[in-house]
């Protein structure tokens, strides 16, 4: 017994926790896909997991089961569940690499104003598709509002990238406070925009801007789950820099990497990110800032496992908070924002608690 | 000739920070970089390392010029510790070492477990491997940095040749074994026929062991030389304001050096 664990000791020495973060990544998959499963058979019908298993081998085309199930699970909750997943994927994974990049635990999209700017996008998209917007709102249906948030959400990063950056260099400090201020622009031009807004475009803009994933369908899921994909997929090239950036910015180059690039790849990943989700299911708060950090208390804090690990988490979030926001009001549905933001927002006052005992910030 | 300056010269705005000058650093000798706060050591240690190129002249590493050198490159040839790190995430010991491995590319894993080792064992932190870094002290932080260090330069001599590592103020918030410690490693490093470069404050380790110090004030070189005769030249007096006794004790293989306390504002009476 102690000659294997002394065994084991030469092979890991103290402090590398590589195994434990393979086998925290190899649970929060099954966790995933054991709690989709389940998802896929809670809400108004209910069905068991294995009902679920059995129509999901049987295709969407299936006439072995009564064709209301198998609408059910393939067409409402099967793309609804999926784009909850890869949502809450690409949020925390966005949230993880702002972290990394500004080497401070309590950043996220949201406070760089990319949320905001993504928001401004589709609230003009509502207000003004009756007026100024009306041939563009007409030429793209249903997919102009996504389109005007997504839109919204790159060109609030590339101005918060061209305020902060001089010659070749992101000054992280400027970064933060540039993007308070483009949060708080985005917001005035907002009012205005629900303002001078009538009742419809109220209600419109009321929903989406609690967030939700009751619109989700395959079309959409083709639109927006590409990008998002690329997202998770791109991602853990970022890892070992983003690892060395933990010591600063400096000390990172004295290592041999390409900061600027870095932190361009970083940016331009947090904005797809954070306009696809927006654009797709509104304002979705917190998920970026719990996850990643709820991760690293637990296991590790290497981005090598931080990014995976986060986009896994932050999936089973999601579809978790959706079962909620679909069961806990039932029949009707609580726009699935209330849930996280319920949720995220007592933890992130705890973490500011707790970070000022520690750290004195 | 590893390390050359060429009429290196930092001038920002209207203000000229440092130089010109031109030396070499040559391996196996261990350098001292002294001067008041403000003479411009960081900002000659940034030139040299890359991290903030000269504004003129030239800084060349075995020839290449440093600032064109991409940084994977550059992290091959040199290694700097910083004056202190902070890190925000809960990283352990021994993944912040290892850190330091990140260009060493041909290491077997357990090569990288030897050289972590031997790392934390060379600061005397062998079993600090799963603390977590932020709940360090801050000597023990500078420790661990000076192990990542280590691990990043690897061999005094590479195969591209003698290796450069520098050190600014690496003895700040060290115990007095520890700052022995480190500059024995930086002198060891030199010995092996690395390029060594270390600013340091205080005058007594400076002198106890470089091989050669330089004096840097208001960003130009008031002296280099071998330790001994800069203490004797009274320079440092000159430099830093502050009448200064050199002392030569018997059996004692380096000479040391005492400010006059009388010198300063409120000095002790009696
Ligand atoms: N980015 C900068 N912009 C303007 N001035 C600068 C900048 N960096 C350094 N300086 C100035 O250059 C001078 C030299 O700075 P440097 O940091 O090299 O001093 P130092 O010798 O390392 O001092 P210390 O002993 O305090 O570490 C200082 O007067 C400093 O104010
Ligand atoms: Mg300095």
């Amino acid at each position: 017994m102690s000659g294997r664990a002394g065994g084991l000791a030469a092979v890991r020495p103290a402090g590398d926790r590589r195994f434990d973060e393979a086998v925290a990544l190899i649970v929060l998959l099954a966790g995933v896909v054991l709690v989709g499963i389940l998802a896929l058979g809670v809400g108004p019908s209910g069905l068991s997991p294995a009902r679920v298993l059995d129509i999901l081998r049987a295709g969407p085309q299936t006439a072995d089961f009564p064709s209301g199930e198998v609408i059910i699970v393939w067409q409402i909750r099967l793309p609804r569940i999926l784009m909850g997943a890869l949502i809450g994927a690409v949020l925390a994974l966005a949230g993880a690499v702002m972290q990394g990049l500004f080497r401070n635990p309590l950043a996220d999209p949201g406070i760089v104003g990319v949320s905001s700017g993504a928001a401004l996008g589709a609230v003009a998209m509502i207000v003004l598709a009756g007026g100024p917007l009306a041939g563009i709102a007409a030429l793209l249906g249903s997919y102009a509002l996504p389109l005007a948030a997504f839109c919204g959400g790159l060109a609030a990063t590339c101005l918060l990238y061209a305020i902060a950056t001089r010659g070749g260099i992101t000054s992280v400090a400027t970064m933060l406070l540039a993007g308070i201020a483009i949060g708080a622009f985005s917001a005035a031009i907002m009012g205005f925009l629900i303002f001078s807004s009538n009742d419809t475009q109220l209600r419109d803009i009321t929903f989406w801007s609690l967030g939700g994933l009751g619109g989700a369908t395959w079309q959409k899921l083709f639109v927006a789950g590409p990008v998002m994909l690329a997202v998770v997929a791109a991602a853990p090239f970022l890892a070992r820099g983003l690892d060395t950036m933990v010591l600063g910015e400096a000390e990172a180059f004295h290592m041999g990497l390409k900061v600027e690039r870095l932190k361009r790849l970083s940016i331009f990943l947090v904005a797809a990110a954070t306009g696809a989700a927006v654009a797709v299911s509104g304002i979705i708060g917190f998920v970026g800032i719990v996850v990643p950090h709820l991760l690293r208390l637990a296991v590790g804090a290497n981005h090598g496992f931080l990014l995976p690990a986060s986009a896994l988490a932050g999936a089973l979030l999601l579809i978790l908070a959706d079962m909620g926001a679909r069961v806990l009001v039932a029949p009707a549905e609580l726009p699935i924002g209330i849930i996280t933001a319920a949720l995220g927002a007592p933890f992130f006052l705890w973490l500011l608690l707790r970070r000022r005992d520690l750290t004195g910030f | 000739m590893p390390v050359t300056l060429d009429r290196v010269e930092v001038v920002l705005g209207a203000r000229r920070i440092l130089g010109p000058l031109s030396l070499s650093l040559l391996p196996g000798s261990l350098t001292v970089v002294v001067g008041p706060n403000g003479a411009g050591k960081s900002t000659l240690v940034r030139a040299i390392s890359g991290e903030r190129p000269a504004t003129g002249g030239s800084v060349r590493h075995d020839g290449a010029d440093v600032a064109a050198m991409p940084a994977a490159r550059l992290a091959g040839l040199r290694a700097v510790l910083p004056q202190a790190s902070t890190v925000a995430f809960p990283f352990t010991v021994y993944e912040i070492v290892s850190l330091g491995l990140r260009m060493r590319a041909g290491l077997s894993p357990a090569g990288r477990r030897r050289a972590v080792a031997a790392a934390l064992a060379a600061v005397d932190l062998e079993d600090f491997g799963a603390r977590l870094y932020p709940e360090l002290s801050g000597g023990e932080q500078q420790r661990v940095q000076l192990a990542r260090v280590l691990c990043q330069v690897g061999d005094a001599v590479g195969e591209a040749g003698p290796k450069l590592l520098i050190l600014d103020e690496p003895t700040a918030s060290l115990d007095v074994r520890h700052q022995l410690d480190v500059l024995s490693i930086a002198k060891d490093f030199a010995e092996a026929g690395g390029v060594a470069l270390a600013v340091l404050h205080d005058l007594n380790l400076a002198a106890g062991f470089a091989d050669r110090m330089l004096v840097l004030d208001r960003g130009r070189l008031a002296a280099d030389d071998a330790p001994d005769r800069v203490l004797s030249s009274g320079v440092l007096t000159q430099v830093f304001g502050v009448a200064m006794t050199v002392l030569s004790p018997q059996g004692w293989p380096r000479p040391a050096i005492l400010p006059d306390l009388s010198a300063c504002r409120s000095a002790p009476r009696g």
